[in-house]
C-alpha cells in the first residue's frame, strides 16, 4: 500500500454551496502537503471528509480505511488538530494526559511530558487558564507524542503571533516528521510553511486549481522582474499573473522556458504566496 | 500503551466524573454531610428536650405493622419546633406513598453489629421501623440523584458541541457508541452507585448517632436501635430498588441523551417540547391519553414502586427497553452525522 490517502471525485454540497467539488487527491508516505486557499474555499470540508467527520460523495480511503465507517479505527493512525482551541476547557493538563493515555494505544505519555517540560504549560493548570499559544503548544505536544502515520492540521496557528508560529513548524519538522509520516497543513500563512512542504495544493471554490510537487515547482513556474522597456515584451508572453514592484513589474509564468525569459530581466522561482495570489486572482477574474 | 477494554471504559467514565465533578461527586457528598449534621443537631436537641426524645423512641421501636412513616407523622403533631429537621424530612416523604417506599428504597450494608441485630429482632420479622427512618435518607438522595442526572444527560452531548471540544474528542480513537454508552452507564449505574454509597454512609452515621442518643437517655442502644434495623435488608432493597428503577427509567434517560445530541440551542426544550406536543395532540385529536400513560410509567420517581418483584406491567418494561436501544442508536447517529451546531 504505497498511497496513504486516495480520494477520487470527492464532493460535498451544503444547502446552497458546493463546498467541495470533485476533488482528487493522492498522497504517499513522507509527504508534507500544504493546502492553501482563501476563506470558504472548502479546505476544512475537504479535511473533514478525509477524517470521516462529514458525509461526502465520491471515494475516499485513508490508510486503506473508509474514514466514514471506520472513524474510530482510523483515529489510531491519524491525528488531527481541527482548529485552535478545541481542547476541553474544563480539563486540567494532567487530566488530559490521563485521558489520552487511557484511550490512545499509540500515545507515549513520557514523550508528551518531555515536550511540555520545554513550554510554560504547567500540568496542574486548566486548559481554560492557558493562553491561546499555550493551548496550541499543549495540543501539539499531545499530537506529537502519538505515533501516528498521518497528521492533519487545519489552520493550526491561526491567531498566534509569529514567534509561536515559527516554533510550531520548527518543532513539527524537527521532532515529528520522518519519511514514514504524512502531514497535511491547511493555512493562510503560506510563507511560514512553504519551506517545509513537499507538495502544494491550491483550492478555490471547492476545486483544486493546482496540485504540484515542490520539486517540480522550480521547473514549472518562473517569475521575472522587469523594468522599463522590457515590460511590454514580457507581458506579451502568456503569463498567469503580474504585479507591480518597485520600478517595474513582477510577472509569473507557467511552463515557459527560462532561457526565453533570461534576456527580459532577473528570473527566479516565485514564492508560493505570490503564485497563490496570481492563480487565485486569475480564477476570480475568470469567474466574473 | 494500556488500552485494553476495561481501562478504556475506566478512562471514559473517569472523564465524565471529572467534567461533572461538582454534580456527580460533590453534591452527594455534601448532601450526605448535611443530613448527618442535621441528625446530629436533632440528636443533641432531643437529648435536652424530653418529649422529643420520647417521640424518637416511639418511632424507632414501634411494633405495629404500619410503616414507620405513619408514626413519624404522629411525632409531627406533638413535636417541638426545634426538631424541625427530622420532621420536615419525614413529612416530605410521608406525603408520598409510604408503604412502597419504605420497602423500596431502603438499603444499608451489613456492618459488624448486624449479627447482633438479627438475634435481637422482636418485631414481626418483616418490619424494621428504623429501616424506614433510614429509608428517608435514601429517598432524599434519590430525588437529588434524579435532578442531577437529568441535568447531566441534557448537557453531556451538547456542551462539547457548543464549545467545539467535540473536535478534540473525535480525534481520539473512540467510537460514538462507546461515548454514548459510557454516558448512559454513568447515568444509570455510576452516579446512582455514588449517591447510594453516600446515602449509605449517612445512614450508618445516623444509626450511630441514634445509638448515642439512646445511650445518653440511659437506654440500651443495641436493643432500641440495632433491634429495629436490618442492614442487610436495607442494602438489598436500596440497591435492588435502584436496579429495577434503572430498567424503567432507561428509555427516559435515552430520550434525554437524544435531545442532548440533537439540540441546537436548548437541550431541555428539545427534550420537553416534542413530548408535550405529542401528548396534547393525542388528547385533542383522539381524546385519549395513551402516550401520557406510557411515558408516565417510565418517569423517574424515587418514591414510586420499585419493589423487588417485577412490576406487573412487563410489556411496558420491555417496550421501554426496546425504545432505549432505538433512542441510543439515534443519539449515536446524530453524534456522527449532525454534530455541528
Amino acid at each position: 500500500m504505497n498511497r496513504v490517502i486516495e480520494a477520487r471525485g470527492l464532493s460535498r454540497q451544503f444547502a446552497q454551496v458546493q463546498a467541495v467539488d470533485g476533488v482528487d487527491l493522492s498522497l504517499k508516505a513522507g509527504t508534507v502537503l500544504g493546502l492553501i486557499g482563501p476563506n470558504g474555499a472548502g479546505k476544512t470540508t475537504l479535511l473533514r471528509a478525509l477524517l470521516g467527520l462529514t458525509d461526502c460523495d465520491g471515494e475516499v480511503q485513508v490508510l486503506g480505511l473508509d474514514p466514514r465507517r471506520e472513524h474510530a479505527r482510523l483515529m489510531q493512525q491519524v491525528c488531527f488538530i481541527a482548529d485552535t482551541a478545541v481542547l476541553p476547557r474544563w480539563m486540567t493538563v494532567l487530566q488530559l494526559l490521563d485521558y489520552v493515555s487511557g484511550i490512545h494505544p499509540r500515545f507515549d505519555r513520557g514523550q508528551a511530558e518531555r515536550f511540555l517540560a520545554n513550554t510554560e504549560v504547567g500540568v496542574k493548570r486548566k486548559v481554560a487558564e492557558l493562553s491561546k499559544g499555550m493551548t496550541v503548544q499543549l495540543h501539539l505536544a499531545l499530537v506529537m507524542a502519538i505515533d501516528a502515520r498521518v497528521l492533519i492540521l487545519d489552520e493550526p496557528t491561526l491567531g498566534l503571533d509569529i514567534l509561536f508560529r515559527k516554533r510550531f513548524y520548527e518543532q513539527l519538522l524537527n521532532d515529528y516528521f520522518d519519511d514514514e509520516r504524512t502531514i497535511i497543513i491547511s493555512t493562510h500563512q503560506v510563507e511560514e510553511v512553504q519551506n517545509i512542504l513537499t507538495e502544494v495544493v491550491f483550492m478555490s471554490r471547492g476545486r483544486v486549481i493546482l496540485n504540484k510537487d515542490m520539486a517540480s515547482f522550480e521547473t514549472t513556474f518562473s517569475e521575472v522582474h522587469v523594468v522599463g522597456g522590457a515590460t511590454a515584451r514580457a507581458e506579451a508572453i502568456p503569463h498567469i499573473g503580474s504585479r507591480p514592484i518597485l520600478g517595474g513589474r513582477a510577472i509569473i509564468y507557467e511552463g515557459v522556458d527560462r532561457a526565453l525569459l533570461e534576456p527580459l530581466g532577473q528570473v527566479r522561482t516565485p514564492s508560493v504566496s505570490d503564485l497563490f495570489v496570481a492563480k487565485i486572482g486569475g480564477e476570480a477574474h475568470h469567474g466574473q | 500503551m494500556a488500552s485494553n477494554t476495561s481501562s478504556r471504559w475506566f478512562t471514559l467514565v473517569q472523564r465524565e466524573l471529572q467534567e461533572y465533578r461538582v454534580s456527580l461527586l460533590w453534591t452527594p457528598l455534601l448532601a450526605a454531610l448535611a443530613i448527618c449534621v442535621l441528625v446530629l443537631a436533632s440528636v443533641l436537641l432531643a437529648n435536652r428536650v424530653a418529649a422529643v426524645g420520647q417521640a424518637f423512641i416511639e418511632v424507632v421501636t414501634q411494633e405495629e405493622k404500619i410503616s414507620g412513616m405513619n408514626i413519624t407523622i404522629q411525632i409531627d403533631d406533638d413535636k417541638d419546633d426545634e426538631v424541625a429537621y427530622r420532621i420536615e424530612r419525614t413529612e416530605g416523604a410521608s406525603s408520598e406513598d409510604e408503604w412502597n417506599f419504605s420497602r423500596k428504597w431502603t438499603f444499608q450494608p451489613r456492618n459488624a453489629d448486624t449479627p447482633q441485630s438479627d438475634s435481637e429482632v422482636v418485631s414481626g420479622g418483616m418490619d424494621y421501623p428504623f429501616n424506614a427512618v433510614l429509608g428517608v435518607i435514601n429517598v432524599l438522595m434519590m430525588v437529588l440523584l434524579v435532578i442531577v442526572v437529568v441535568n447531566y444527560l441534557l448537557g453531556c452531548l451538547f456542551d462539547d458541541r457548543r464549545d467545539r471540544s467535540i473536535l478534540f474528542w473525535k480525534s481520539m480513537p473512540v467510537s460514538e457508541w462507546e461515548v454514548v454508552l459510557a454516558k448512559l452507564a454513568v447515568a444509570l449505574i455510576v452516579a446512582p452507585a455514588i449517591f447510594i454509597g453516600a446515602a449509605l454512609v449517612a445512614q450508618l452515621v445516623c444509626t450511630a448517632l441514634s445509638m448515642l442518643l439512646m445511650w445518653r437517655m440511659d437506654m440500651n442502644p443495641a436493643e432500641q436501635i440495632l433491634g429495629n434495623v436490618h442492614f442487610g435488608r436495607l442494602l438489598v432493597q436500596q440497591v435492588g430498588g435502584w436496579l429495577i428503577s434503572a430498567l424503567w427509567i432507561a428509555p427516559v434517560y435515552a430520550w434525554l441523551l437524544l435531545a442532548s445530541a440533537a439540540a441546537r440551542r436548548s437541550p431541555f426544550m428539545t427534550a420537553a417540547l416534542p413530548v408535550v406536543a405529542v401528548v396534547f395532540a393525542e388528547e385533542l385529536v383522539f381524546g385519549s391519553d395513551f402516550v401520557r400513560g406510557a411515558i408516565a410509567g417510565h418517569l423517574p420517581d424515587p418514591t414510586s414502586t420499585a419493589s423487588l418483584p417485577l412490576p406487573a406491567d412487563l410489556a411496558s418494561l420491555l417496550a421501554g427497553l426496546a425504545c432505549t436501544a432505538l433512542l441510543v442508536a439515534g443519539a449515536v447517529w446524530l453524534r456522527r452525522h449532525r454534530w455541528e451546531i
